[in-house]
């Protein structure tokens, strides 16, 4: 009895673990989905951008926040500025590399940071922003794959597991369109499998960027499903793609706006 | 002899005006003394906080080198010790004289519950310590370690939440790898805070903090000494960092940082230069197994001596100022005194006092004067003291700066000889024109004065 025991134990998690991983062909396909919705975005070279931020936590009222960002994606530069509330315009960051500076207009001093530090307690994660062609590759297996529906588009449902301690979850799940490979909705769960924070994109944008044809999400909600009720919505406006000049990357241009 | 007892007779003649400025004097003593006494146990407060928040004021810490799993990926430093009893030892074997020392998993999040959400600093303890269970002041509930992932939170956070014993809560934290994670926690007590600072921290037990976290069973990030005397936690810190040195010439999975190091590239900031030493931006920093880094709580915050010494100077240039204004009034008062006693000085003189004793008699009256109003404002402040620290203070902002809800007034038995030594010289030299101008006076001129 003892051993029959044993033997159903042992198979059921031999079958376990192969019904959570899946083929090798399947596997590249899903990266090469992954790698496609990355190679899609129009975020390469420079490009500046206003974004819109409402915050909503339950309790509490609605924070409008809105921020110009201007950003050169291939040096890891980046120059925020802080334009409402109007209590805090022209508040700006400027990053170069993994390094940031906070800058306050009032006493006019820069503080200096970590982008791990700088990200805090947000809903935006390192990996959000941190992320090369090879990521998914890297640092997931993929889970499971399967075709579905949402509203009205056609999706691809991947879902990767963290194979490295690069990723800030253990699972995701990623529904991107069939016709064009755009992230639409994304779930992040904890290694006991409970969803943590849920992204919406509903809206992208096609953009012609340098002869080439690029998306761009224009509106996107982050959820955070441990608080329900907390999420924030961002909107993107004011998008432009022409090079930016060096200045922009550099504290003195933070001090000069005000 | 005779010069102080006539000095002490000189002081009873005019009782109203001595009496004036021995008040004048008291109140400036006073105004020092309390002010004194409030910034010294305002900062002292201040420290303790900070002391009980870092869990003492000679702190070890374990890190390791994770280099990455991915060739674009970045090194990472992870809080890791393995060993529990390792710094403990060395501890014990230094015989350093200690309050309490605790070692334990320390966690950073949020407390989620119906909507609200809380920010926590999470300490992994054994909750069988007897120290840190009779530190607890339970407002309801205690400790239960039956519950798995039982939590013990501020008062302060149980009201922001509005949650109960028996309340399950999320946390949501990170793994020690960096990672999202969460854990269902059950509320098993919730404990009074008495400051903003301790009202975020919460308590679990260690096992089920390094359970949430994926910390390695047995192992902790942190190892703490309350000191007894504050004063040697450089001392305590250089000796713990030495004896672990030694250890690491032996066994390379040991490493230690160098605080005289950190003290040669940051002198003014020992805990940013520590820092600078396992930097993982350079790759020569690297090392295999842990490197214990042993700072002090100055190394941390090194802002704390310096607003110590700032309170300090501010206070004894409040004094000087005080003392200056009432050593005008009392040099004015024994010009006065001198024109007054002219003809008793010369009666004296011609007696045969010499211009020395004159000298000494005018200095000790107001020497003695000064000293009986100086007494007079200590004993004044010490009972304002009292007073004051009885009054329940229930502003938030002063919370950094109490002790249980209330002032604390600190006084340092040395800093009050100093202002007395500061008081006496200052009085003999304001005095010193009017006693030269007695002590030269001939006799016989002085007795043909007429008033």
């Amino acid at each position: 009895m003892k051993k029959i025991l044993s033997f159903i134990a042992v198979t059921t998690l031999f079958v376990a673990a192969a019904t959570a991983q899946v083929s090798a062909d399947l596997a590249e396909k899903c990266f090469k989905i992954m790698e496609q919705s990355r190679e899609i975005q129009a975020y390469h070279g420079d490009y500046s951008a206003t974004i819109s931020l409402v915050v909503e936590k339950p309790g509490k009222p609605k924070e409008n926040l809105q921020y110009k960002i201007f950003e050169r994606t291939e040096n890891k530069l980046m120059t925020i500025v802080q334009l409402f509330p109007e209590a805090d315009k022209g508040k700006g960051y400027l990053r170069n590399d993994d390094n940031i500076w906070s800058y306050d207009p009032i006493s006019r001093k820069f503080t200096h940071t970590s982008i791990k530090e700088a990200l805090g307690d947000s809903d935006v994660k390192l990996d959000d922003i941190e992320q090369n062609e090879k990521y998914w590759r890297e640092n997931y297996d993929v889970f499971s794959y399967e075709e579905g529906t949402l509203g009205k588009y056609p999706v691809d449902i991947i879902v990767l597991q963290a194979k490295t301690k690069e990723p800030s979850y253990a699972k995701t799940k990623y529904f991107l369109r069939k016709d064009i490979p755009l992230v639409l909705k994304q779930e992040d769960y904890s290694g006991s499998d409970r969803l943590m924070r849920t992204t919406l994109v509903p809206k992208w944008a096609k953009v012609e960027v340098r002869g080439k044809t690029g998306y761009v999400a224009t509106q996107a909600v982050l959820r955070d499903e441990l608080n329900k009720g907390e999420q924030t919505q961002q909107v993107i406006s004011d998008l432009t793609f022409d090079t930016l000049p060096d200045k922009i990357f550099t504290k003195a241009y933070l001090e000069g706006l005000n | 002899m005779k010069t102080v007892s006539l000095a002490l007779r000189n002081l009873t003649r005019n009782k109203r005006r001595n009496a004036i400025l021995a008040i004048a004097i008291a109140f400036g003593f006073f105004v020092v003394t309390a002010i004194d006494g409030l910034t010294t146990g305002m900062v002292g407060n201040l420290e303790n906080q900070i002391t009980q928040l870092i869990g003492g004021n000679v702190i070890a810490q374990g890190l390791e080198w994770l280099n990455p799993d991915t060739p674009g990926g970045k090194v990472k430093l992870v809080n890791i010790v393995r060993d529990r009893d390792y710094i403990k030892n060395i501890v014990d074997e230094l015989n350093i004289k200690y309050e309490y020392y605790s070692c334990f998993t320390m966690s950073s999040g949020n407390a989620i519950f119906n909507g609200k959400k809380s920010a926590l600093q999470l300490y992994g303890r054994d909750l069988n310590e007897k120290m840190l269970r009779d530190s607890f002041q339970f407002t309801s509930g205690g400790v239960d370690l039956d519950v798995e992932n039982g939590l013990i939170i501020s008062d302060k956070i149980a009201d922001s939440l509005n949650v109960r014993v028996g309340d399950e809560i999320i946390y949501s934290t990170y793994t020690v790898y960096g990672q999202n994670t969460f854990a269902d926690m059950t509320i098993t007590g919730i404990i009074k805070s008495n400051s903003f600072m301790n009202s975020m921290q919460a308590y679990a037990d260690i096992e089920d903090v390094n359970k949430i976290i994926e910390m390695p069973e047995g192992g902790y990030s942190m190892f703490s000494i309350y000191l007894r005397d504050k004063k040697q936690q450089t001392k305590a810190a250089n000796a713990i960092e030495a004896r672990i040195r030694k250890d690491s010439e032996n066994n390379p999975e040991i490493n230690v940082t160098s605080r005289a190091l950190a003290m040669k590239t940051h002198p003014t900031n020992i805990g940013k230069g520590i820092e600078k030493q396992i930097d993982t931006k350079k790759p020569e920093n690297e090392w295999k197994g842990v490197k214990y880094g042993v700072e002090t709580l100055y190394d941390e915050i090194p802002q704390i001596k310096t607003v110590l010494n700032i309170v300090h100077i501010i206070t004894t240039v409040i004094l000087i100022v005080i003392l200056l204004i009432v050593m005008v009034g009392v040099s004015n008062t024994y010009r006065m005194v001198l024109y007054e006693r002219i003809r008793e000085i010369g009666t004296m003189r011609a007696l045969g006092m010499t211009g020395k004793d004159t000298r000494r008699v005018f200095t000790n009256e107001a020497v003695i004067l000064c000293v009986i109003g100086a007494l007079a404002g200590l004993i004044f402040a010490a009972i304002v003291m009292a007073i004051v620290h009885c009054i329940p203070i229930g502003n938030e902002a002063l919370s950094f700066f109490l002790k249980k809800g209330h002032f604390t007034f600190k006084m340092s038995v040395l800093s009050i000889v100093i202002q007395y030594i500061i008081l006496i010289v200052l009085t003999s030299l304001a005095v010193r024109g009017s006693a030269k101008q007695a002590a030269r006076m001939s006799p016989a001129e002085a007795l043909r004065t007429v008033k």
